[in-house]
């Protein structure tokens, strides 16, 4: 089990994908971003919990976009 | 008061509705989409919910499509507007509202974009043909309204949307007469745009509106702002639904336009349709046998696809003559035009408007028979 970060350009793909994550059988939750300064950023992430590409190829196949993810 | 002006906006709204609102000005009192307190957290929640909730109502492809707007009016000229390109043109109805009317005659005083104004008719065919006729190669897109505000009309929009789509263009629809009255779903009746406001047959707060896109529509914003999302960026965000939601959003009226949309959903809207329609038919069968009264609309002819909207007038009155006797009543209804001037031209009524009646899911018979006992006595008196 990995702990990531997952970067959004809207706080509606944030909350769609901590629903999908969750629905899933994942665990995710809502942070402020502290580097949120960067462009295409939402100002929020998830700190999700589970197998990095499962998580990730989840999103993909609901069309959920992101911005970027990294390992905690 | 016997209110039935409906479509100009729902009385009484539903207890459920009342009780949302109330408790989203304690609980959900956060800005949306903003801060990390919980109680904002709760609010940019609830606002997901209620994208989501709308998307699945509407059949929108994805919650992110459902841009959330203050009123139909708004939703109509981001839709024109956002279309909008030098020299381009489209096709309307003749029975579009100047929420439709109006933005395209000022572009086009502004030499920006021309338009032309098709027929609706009984026949299906000749309604499409006058519609294909006046396509033209700068044609963008085809806007048609979901149902007359004021004669209840409902134009065949799925064939005009296969027209549009024949002839690479958009169809755009104001929805705002049939939303929570009759069941349409975007991706399943192939509509690129839909617009409407969210206190009318929606029956949610006033001051809410929807905005919604199917997934290949690409227009221009009209307004730009903060959207508490890539905030280093001076340009506007390009993607659903900041793009088009640029300043702080109405969180209590929207969370009580979901909770309207749960009370249809659990009502079953063909049921609303039904008891509304019935109505309709039954003050139509009264009144077409009274003396002194123009109807426009067959409301027991069962050819005729028509919204529970009846209008009519009393021979030698004013409509707004007969409203203020209605109203002298305790009979709540709208005279006059109903901001909607090409309707009234094509049933020749734009010198002395008409008496609209507009049900809902509450008014029961024994208030179309007090408003039927009235006009008889108005009728009379004439």
């Amino acid at each position: 089990m990995n702990k990531i970060r997952i970067k959004f350009s809207s706080v509606t793909y944030a909350l769609k994908a901590k629903e999908i994550i969750e629905n899933n059988g994942g665990s995710a939750t809502m942070r402020r971003n502290s580097n949120n300064t960067n462009a295409n950023d939402c100002g929020y992430m998830l700190v999700a919990t589970g197998n990095v590409n499962k998580l990730i190829n989840l999103l993909n196949i609901n069309r959920v976009k992101y911005t970027g993810y990294e390992m905690i | 008061m016997i209110y039935l002006d409906n479509s100009a906006t729902s009385y009484p709204k539903p207890e459920c509705v009342i009780s949302a609102v109330n408790n989203a000005f304690i609980k959900y009192g956060g800005n949306s989409g903003r801060g990390i307190y919980k109680m904002a957290m709760d609010t940019t929640e609830q606002i997901f919910l209620c994208r989501k909730r709308i998307a699945n109502f509407f059949g929108v492809p994805s919650e992110e499509n459902v841009v959330f707007t203050c009123n139909c009016t708004t939703a109509l000229n981001m839709a024109i507007k956002g279309l909008a390109n030098k020299n381009s043109h489209f096709i309307i109805s003749d029975l579009e509202h100047n929420a439709v009317l109006r933005p395209l005659e000022k572009l086009k005083k502004q030499c920006f974009l021309d338009y032309s104004i098709a027929s609706i008719e009984k026949d299906v065919y000749k309604t499409i043909n006058n519609f294909k006729s006046k396509i033209q190669d700068s044609t963008v897109a085809i806007i048609c309204t979901g149902a007359s505000n004021v004669f209840g009309i409902i134009p065949p929009y799925k064939e005009l949307a296969r027209l549009a789509h024949k002839n690479g263009l958009l169809f755009v629809m104001d929805i705002a007469q049939i939303a929570g009255v009759i069941p349409i779903n975007m991706m399943r009746d192939e509509i690129d745009i839909m617009c409407c406001a969210g206190h009318k047959g929606l029956m949610g707060p006033t001051g809410t509106g929807l905005l919604l896109l199917n997934t290949d529509v690409n227009l221009n914003t009209i307004l730009e702002g903060g959207t508490g999302s890539n905030s280093i960026d001076a340009n506007q965000p390009v993607y659903m639904p900041d793009k088009f939601e640029s300043g702080t959003p109405n969180v209590q009226g929207i969370i009580g336009l979901s909770e309207a949309i749960k009370f249809i959903e659990k009502k079953k809207i063909e049921n609303i349709y039904m008891h509304e329609f019935c109505l309709i038919k039954y003050l139509y069968s009264k009144l077409s046998k009274c003396g002194n009264i123009f109807l426009y609309n067959n409301f027991c002819d069962k050819k005729e696809k028509l919204a529970p909207i009846l209008s009519f007038n009393i021979k030698n009155m004013h409509s707004e003559q007969v409203a203020q006797l209605l109203a002298e009543d305790g009979i709540a209804v709208r005279a006059g035009l109903h901001c909607a001037p090409l309707a009234h031209k094509k049933f020749k009524t734009e010198n002395f408007g008409a008496v609209r009646v507009s049900p809902s899911i509450f008014t029961q018979k024994n208030d179309i028979d007090f408003l039927i006992n009235s006009v008889r006595k108005i009728a009379k008196s004439k």
